[in-house]
């Protein structure tokens, strides 16, 4: 559903990331991991029109995302940002209702699907809370919730990039964001998200990409993507790669 | 948990509070017409069969009714582009003179003043509408400049252009203060009274540019009131969420540069309106555009209403410049209005 060809990004520095070619597929989850600065950020702003690539194409669907027009593009593709500044005091229900401007489904079926992913986010008991007032992690889940209402209903032409949604979370909205995220999924939506977090990339992705210095260092199945030796070469990390006993996904062990 | 006031009740007020302010700036002043002979002029003037004296005709028809539409716009632009401004730039505290849109209109107008005298053989008749078109064009230019200077790949960079307009507003004060100082003393003068605003010019030759711009800057920014909205979140999220936001920005600079050059033009430098009017109801009815928008139109129009009529009766029949009452008027209703939110 988007697909990168030979993504590079050119920046005063060097290169942020190196001739990345990647087919994001309808219904799957794609993880994201690499150290800081591996260029991730960099390529989902490349991936979503922020960033113009320096050379290389990203299609949406059979056409270049340069050549969709921004409102019928939105409808199809959405971006959460690592973070998000909002200085402003609207409440939860107004920031997650800005998800469904790209639509005209009208109020009514707006107000069901906002009360839905409020309900999904756990964000239910916030909803006439002041944006200014939440917690970092409150906020994420806001944004997310924001999100998903843009694209709901999830099906097999829409497209989610996700920077780093749990980096704020406690590890049980860790959990129940990325099962809802799975659930879209499993829907027909293309996700592609950034975590730190290995094991829950393990459990929750189809296949990982990881990241080094801008370019592929693997792509594929958690257990072909998550090794030992190539934890050390790219995170200097010593693991163990075990079974997970319950979910059967490899579990990374740090010694 | 907001302590917000109810949408509709708060508009229903403004709107009320408008006309309130209408009637009274048509009914006082050094010469105190009595509320019911205002209304039968007004009606008089509107086309109505209704009788009414000579001199409440001639009073509301030439010098009031002028006088108090132009009043009207100048407080509702000075808000509605207060409004666009900020959340161009995101930030509560920003102004409409942040483009440079009022420095490069007071530089104009300084220029009209000073330099008609060495320059220009124009009559004296015509002055007048020299220096609104200088203000005018002068607003024009510099935010012209600013914008340019913002503007790397066909983007514009909000904090770019932030910077950009510091450093003109900075030239064309020191422009301005070159010209103060080739200023004779009636110049002077006139140049200050110039710079504290007022609507004693108010003419219908000076009303109706202003009326045309400030009409079209009303209906054109509630329409972008979703846009706006989105704006707040972040460029590139209102991007994603399908806003063109260069156009956008595009449109929110020119609309200021026109709105705020006319009320410029038509009545000098009145600051404090269009930050403080936003800022006090976005405390009121909240962030969203769609009901911030129209709120502030009325709330500028009536602050700036109220403003002149003080303005006028305070030191009757000399006449105070009005930036210096809406600035007494307004500093402590916002300090208030903070100190009662920060408990």
């Amino acid at each position: 559903m988007l697909k990168a060809e030979g993504l590079s990004v050119h920046h005063a520095t060097g290169w942020r990331i190196r001739d990345i070619n990647l087919e994001l597929r309808s219904g799957e989850v794609l993880g994201v991991i690499g150290p800081n600065g591996a260029g991730k950020s960099t390529l989902f702003g490349a991936l979503c029109g922020d960033i113009h690539p320096t050379s290389g194409n990203t299609f949406l669907g059979a056409k270049p995302l340069t050549a969709w027009p921004p409102a019928i593009r939105a409808l199809h593709l959405a971006v959460l940002p690592q973070a998000s500044t909002l200085s402003f005091a609207f409440t939860v229900r107004q920031v997650i209702r800005f998800g469904r401007l790209p639509h005209a489904t009208g109020i009514k079926a707006d107000t069901q699907i906002v009360d839905t992913v409020l309900d999904l986010c756990d964000l239910t008991e916030l909803s006439q809370r002041s944006y200014t007032t939440l917690s970092g992690g409150e906020r994420q889940r806001t944004h997310l919730a924001r999100i998903l209402a843009q694209l709901w209903p999830a099906t097999s032409n829409k497209v989610l990039l996700l920077d780093e949604p749990t980096s704020a979370l406690d590890p049980h909205h860790q959990h129940s964001v990325l099962k809802v995220v799975r659930q879209m999924a499993d829907q027909g939506l293309a996700v592609a998200v950034v975590l730190h977090d290995m094991n829950l990339a393990a459990r929750y992705c189809d296949r990982l990409l990881m990241l080094k210095h801008g370019q592929v260092e693997g792509l594929g199945s958690p257990a072909d993507v998550l090794r030992p030796e190539r934890l050390k070469a790219v995170f200097d990390l010593d693991v163990l790669i075990q079974e997970h006993p319950v979910h059967r996904h490899p579990l990374v062990i740090y010694l | 948990m907001s302590r917000r006031v109810s949408p509709k009740l708060l508009l229903t007020s403004l709107i009320s509070l408008t006309l309130l302010c209408v009637w009274l700036s048509l009914a006082l002043g050094p010469l105190r017409l009595p509320l019911g002979e205002t209304l039968r002029a007004l009606a008089h003037l509107s086309g109505l069969p209704v009788a009414a004296n000579d001199q409440a005709l001639l009073v509301v028809g030439q010098i009031r009714l002028p006088r108090t539409l132009m009043g009207l716009m100048v407080g509702a632009v000075l808000a509605l582009t207060g409004v666009a401004m900020q959340g161009l730039f995101r930030n509560p505290l920003a102004d409409p003179g942040l483009i440079g849109v009022s420095s490069g209109a007071a530089l104009g107008a300084a220029l009209a003043i000073v330099g008609a005298e060495y320059f220009f053989a124009l009559p004296i008749g015509l002055q007048p509408y020299l220096l609104s078109l200088f203000a005018f064009m002068g607003g024009l230019i510099i935010t012209a400049m600013v914008y340019r200077l913002g503007c790397r790949e066909g983007q514009a960079h909000v904090a770019t252009m932030l910077l950009a307009g510091i450093a003109l507003t900075a030239m064309a004060g020191a422009a301005i203060g070159l010209l103060t100082y080739l200023a004779d003393d009636t110049t002077l003068r006139l140049l200050t009274s110039w710079n504290l605003g007022s609507l004693n010019g108010a003419s219908y030759a000076r009303l109706w540019p202003l009326l045309g711009i400030g009409l079209a800057v009303a209906l054109w920014l509630p329409r972008r009131a979703d846009a706006l909205n989105t704006l707040l979140l972040g460029e590139s999220e209102a991007r994603h969420l399908g806003i063109d936001v260069e156009r956008l920005k595009g449109e929110l600079i020119l609309c200021t540069a026109l709105g705020v050059g006319a009320a410029v033009a038509a009545a000098g430098l009145i600051g404090f309106v269009g930050l403080v009017v936003p800022h006090l109801l976005r405390l009121l009815v909240g962030p969203d555009h769609r009901m911030l928008l129209p709120s502030a139109l009325f709330g500028g129009a009536s602050l700036l209403l109220l403003a002149d009529i003080i303005a006028r009766l305070l030191l009757a029949p000399a006449e105070l410049p009005i930036g210096i009452v809406t600035a007494f008027i307004g500093a402590p209703f916002f300090l208030f209005l903070l100190l009662r939110r920060s408990v």
